[in-house]
């Protein structure tokens, strides 16, 4: 009877009825945000992997023809056609490989910071910038505005909905007057609370529950894994602080209207103020140079380089007896590109020292903005959908980071070739340095 | 049933109850008279545990209240001046959720037979509490007492706002309530309705209880001299 007395209470409230509806509304249309974001990224990476196999796939069977001496090999002054050359397979006119990081399952859920971070790579022998893909990165535009997904649906709306639902539980009872012949019972009154308060918090979290399966199944997401599980728990610990604080705020026993003005200004504190504090004294605390300060930077290396290039060139040539200094005119394409590789790795040395600097202070700065997440669940919360829809700054780290792995090996793998001026055959392509 | 002994309730320098001394018996009626402030209301809030008593001793079925909080109000059923129900429910959703309160299960045929019993006419029985006169409510708080099969009933000026003929049938109701041997202490302003129901009537001023005697000894005239000469 406490159950169904509790249901028809619910289910008689217009405001809990219109906003559950509208709840269901948002969460459907996150789910197809989100699932909208993670198609447009699957249709790219099924472009760009189709492009790179088409690529290879092509090199192969003109290097297999060319083996079979069913095709002529190229003429010198046209090496960048051979697919004999590992400059060809590995570095120009297309080649290269791209390093992507698939989208979870659950990516759905957070948009976290894929629309910062890009999720795929082309490395190339001389490249491994990320912007020659224009829809690596999202426009800024709605960077600032913010995406409308699952997260922010649940971290920002649901408390709102858990404080309709028991802002007023004990305080009601009193200023519709029916709070004595509840005290006349033999019963304790916080039990009773607290009863109400566990009823409304599964009630919620079943709706929650219900609203999440029917929108992961209509959109064709699978729930049948420990993430979403994770999902739940997590969702349910965020629903449970604050029922709590309702709960607590009801055993004051102060008026509804005091109770909803506490609580609206706990949701402000935690879900809006705290995350802002974070963001201000992070930024304040741990200054890091902007993006463009960042990009400024690495272009007066470049440049700086630039102008030293034949004072670099000229000790590589000291240093390296093996290869003799080509006069002018007897300058071939392979002298060019060593002279380049010469100097693009000079630069890159310098490169990695500025970046390792601008990436301890992105650290520094994260490190205590993450050490703020405890004094919000709101924060908490966020990142535990980040994380779970692998969407977070880890993962996107950790990408980086085998990203610059990768491309290492990728390099050495073809530069080694080149140095040693050695053709490429139709078996290696089985030997390629795979992500 | 309902014993208070010597009790006293005071709330800083102001004494609202002085030395009160009352037995209310299985199958009685005890209506407190008095004026407004004359500490009938703080007598069955003593009764029903919602204030501690500062001294002596109040007991309900032979225990002390205080110490017996919970168990205490199982015996016992209250009936405010204005009973307030859930105005979404009806008036058996209502009887049915409180009994469940009171920890006593019944068939839905049950709780209609003690609505009825109560006198809540049958048509009233599915519709929203919103809808009911205050009359109506007060018979769900009877057909309540019934079902929580409760052995004492404290009323806080049940009949104060509800028209003779209402307030008939409410008399009549309590007087049910007496043939089944139910204690009923009942605070109250209206002194023909005490004089029509009560076993013993005390009336009370500033605290203390001045008189006390049984209903028979006294005319419905003599109650109201005795009554002006103590408020005045």
């Amino acid at each position: 009877m406490f159950l169904s007395f509790e249901l028809k209470n619910i289910l008689r409230t217009p405001l809990v009825i219109i906003l559950s509806i509208l709840l269901f509304i948002f969460t459907l249309f996150a789910v197809y945000n989100g699932k909208s974001r993670t198609n447009k990224q699957l249709e790219t990476i099924k472009i760009i992997k189709e492009k790179e196999d088409k690529f290879y796939t092509a090199k192969k069977t003109m290097l297999d023809s060319i083996e079979k001496n069913t095709k002529k090999p190229f003429p010198d002054d046209k090496w960048f056609l051979s697919p004999q050359y590992s400059l060809t397979l590995g570095a120009v006119r297309g080649a290269g490989t791209y390093a992507i990081l698939t989208p979870s399952p659950l990516s759905v859920v957070s948009t976290g910071q894929s629309d910062i971070f890009p999720f795929y790579t082309k490395i190339a022998l001389d490249n491994n910038n990320a912007g020659d893909d224009n829809d690596n990165f999202e426009n800024p535009f709605n960077i600032a505005q913010g995406e409308f997904d699952l997260a922010f649906v649940f971290v920002f709306i649901l408390p709102l909905l858990v404080i309709v639902f028991g802002y007023n539980l004990l305080s009601v009872e009193r200023e519709q007057g029916t709070l004595l012949l509840i005290k006349s019972m033999p019963i304790r009154i916080n039990v009773w609370l607290l009863n109400k308060i566990i009823f409304r918090f599964l009630f919620l979290l079943l709706i929650c529950i219900v609203f999440l399966c029917f929108s992961f199944v209509l959109f064709d997401i699978s729930i049948q894994n420990f993430d979403f599980l994770q999902m739940i728990i997590s969702t349910s610990f965020y629903l449970l602080f604050w029922f709590l604080l309702c709960f607590l705020v009801n055993l004051l026993g102060k008026s509804s209207t005091t109770n909803a003005t506490f609580l609206v200004g706990s949701w402000v504190f935690f879900v809006l103020l705290v995350p802002s504090i974070a963001n201000i004294l992070a930024t304040n605390l741990y200054p890091v140079p902007s993006r463009t300060e960042f990009v400024t930077a690495q272009r007066d290396i470049e440049n700086e380089v630039e102008k030293q290039r034949e004072k670099i060139i000229n000790e590589f040539y000291a240093k390296n007896a093996t290869f003799k200094k080509p006069k002018q005119e007897e300058r071939r394409w392979r002298d060019n590109w060593r002279e380049r590789f010469v100097e693009k790795y000079f630069a890159k040395k310098k490169l990695d020292v500025l970046q390792e600097s601008f990436m301890k202070k992105t650290e520094a700065q994260r490190n205590f903005a993450d050490n703020f997440q405890y004094f919000s669940p709101a924060i908490l919360f966020q990142n535990a959908l980040n994380s779970l829809a692998k969407t977070d700054t880890k993962t996107y780290l950790t990408f980086q980071k085998k990203v610059n792995d990768f491309e290492k090996k990728w390099s050495f793998y073809f530069k080694s070739k080149f140095d040693k001026d050695e053709k490429m055959k139709v078996k290696d392509f089985d030997s390629f340095p795979k992500f | 049933m309902l014993i208070a002994k010597n009790l006293t309730k005071e709330y800083g320098n102001f004494t609202a109850l002085n030395q009160l001394n009352i037995n209310v018996e299985q199958g009685n009626i005890y209506c407190l008279l008095g004026a407004n402030g004359a500490g009938k209301s703080t007598t069955i809030n003593l009764f029903l545990g919602f204030i501690p008593a500062t001294k002596g001793t109040i007991s309900i079925n032979g225990l002390e209240v205080q110490e017996n909080l919970i168990k205490t109000k199982e015996y016992i059923a209250y009936i405010p001046e204005n009973l307030m129900l859930y105005p979404h429910l009806s008036g058996l959703e209502n009887l049915e959720y409180l009994a469940t309160l009171a920890q006593k299960k019944y068939t839905k045929n049950q709780l209609i037979d003690f609505l009825k019993e109560a006198g809540l006419q049958n048509d009233a029985h599915q519709k929203r509490v919103a809808q009911y006169s205050k009359g109506m409510r007060q018979k769900v708080g009877i057909a309540l007492a019934l079902a929580k099969d409760a052995k004492a009933l404290l009323l806080d000026e049940p009949t104060s706002g509800l028209d003779p003929q209402a307030s008939n049938e409410f008399s009549n109701l309590l007087l049910k309530l007496k043939q089944k041997n139910v204690a009923i202490l009942m605070a109250t302003h209206d002194l023909f309705r005490a004089k029509q129901i009560a076993t013993h009537i005390g009336i009370m001023k500033e605290g203390v209880l001045v008189k006390s005697f049984k209903n028979e000894e006294v005319t419905l005239q003599e109650l109201e001299n005795i009554y002006l000469e103590i408020i005045n």
